[in-house]
């Protein structure tokens, strides 16, 4: 199944690095993760603040996702150990069209206050390329 | 009430489901095991009720939500209802994205003692270094389900999807059952 090669991925660079906690790396791992798989589908992921930092927030914008009216909807997952991601997450699916005309999930704020995570910007990429 | 297959089973998986809602904040990660029992119920069900003539009675196997995600988008009500109203194509290729994590629900069903699952414990064999067969049982409690591990990219829209057929069947019910 095309799913576990993912988990184990983000597994395997978690084992690496040993116990994987901050958030945004985590978030940055994910991310890499679900655009792997859906590359020809994702257009990019964006990463919400949360002050806490107990929630990874994410809104992916994909080609392929529903039409939604006012708020995005999240779906949030419990942390897991065994895979190395030891915050909630928690994860909204929204078309391109749609970044622009809905509102963030409730208590996320708005899309200010969002950084991209996917694609990675030209800094990463000098340090890959070097 | 009056019940038939379709709304009987639509009822029970909406009660299933409500409950796999409802144990969202299990302190412990292990204990996911029971929010999945409860989604295989719930989605078993809700794929037979959907996929129901109301007069039948469903097959007993536990198999057919994979293969009702595999249908879904010749389904009006539950197209509309998760935002694909007039892209059947797009809500096509949308599913493709469920099927692996909905194939991967319906193995939870305990199959046997040698396969893991969401209620029995089972048993692992594996040949140890005197080449003789050693035998670990696994409990559903003190096990990681990589099948509900957020890095997987169908998992989100494996919640969404549900919750767009769950409004179909909300809008469906008053209608069929007094």
């Amino acid at each position: 199944m095309p799913d576990e090669v993912s988990t184990r991925a983000v597994r395997r660079d978690g084992g690496r690095n040993g116990l994987v906690t901050d958030l945004t790396r985590v978030a940055r791992e994910l991310a890499r993760t679900h655009a792997r798989v859906e590359r020809s589908k994702m257009k990019e992921i964006w990463l919400f603040p949360d002050e806490e930092e107990r929630e990874i927030r994410l809104v992916e914008v994909e080609t392929v996702a529903p039409h939604h009216e006012g708020e995005i909807p999240a779906y949030r997952f419990p942390p897991d150990p065994k895979s190395r991601i030891p915050f909630w997450v928690a994860i909204a699916v929204i078309r391109p069209e749609d970044k622009e005309r809905l509102e963030p999930p409730a208590g996320w704020g708005d899309w200010s206050g969002a950084r991209k995570i996917w694609p990675e910007g030209p800094q990463r990429i000098r340090r890959i390329a070097r | 009430m009056t019940w038939n297959w379709r709304t009987g089973l639509l009822a029970q998986a909406r009660s299933d489901y409500r409950l796999f809602r409802h144990l969202h904040n299990l302190p412990n990660p292990k204990e996911q095991c029971h929010r999945l029992r409860y989604l295989q119920m719930a989605t078993e069900k809700l794929a037979k009720g959907l996929m129901s003539d109301s007069k039948m009675p469903p097959a007993l196997s536990h198999k057919a939500f994979a293969t009702f995600v595999k249908q879904a988008h010749k389904v009006a009500s539950v197209c509309r209802e998760c935002g694909f109203d007039s892209d059947e194509k797009g809500f096509m290729r949308y599913l493709q994205d469920v099927i692996p994590i909905a194939e991967a629900i319906e193995d939870l069903v305990p199959k046997g003692v040698a396969a893991p699952n969401a209620e029995y414990p089972w048993e692992e064999r594996r040949l140890d270094k005197s080449k003789s067969i050693r035998v670990t049982v696994k409990v559903p409690a003190d096990h990681s389900w990589p099948e509900w591990d957020a890095s997987l990219p169908g998992v989100a829209k494996l919640m969404e999807f549900l919750e767009g057929c769950f409004r179909a069947v909300e809008r469906e019910m008053p209608q069929e059952a007094d």
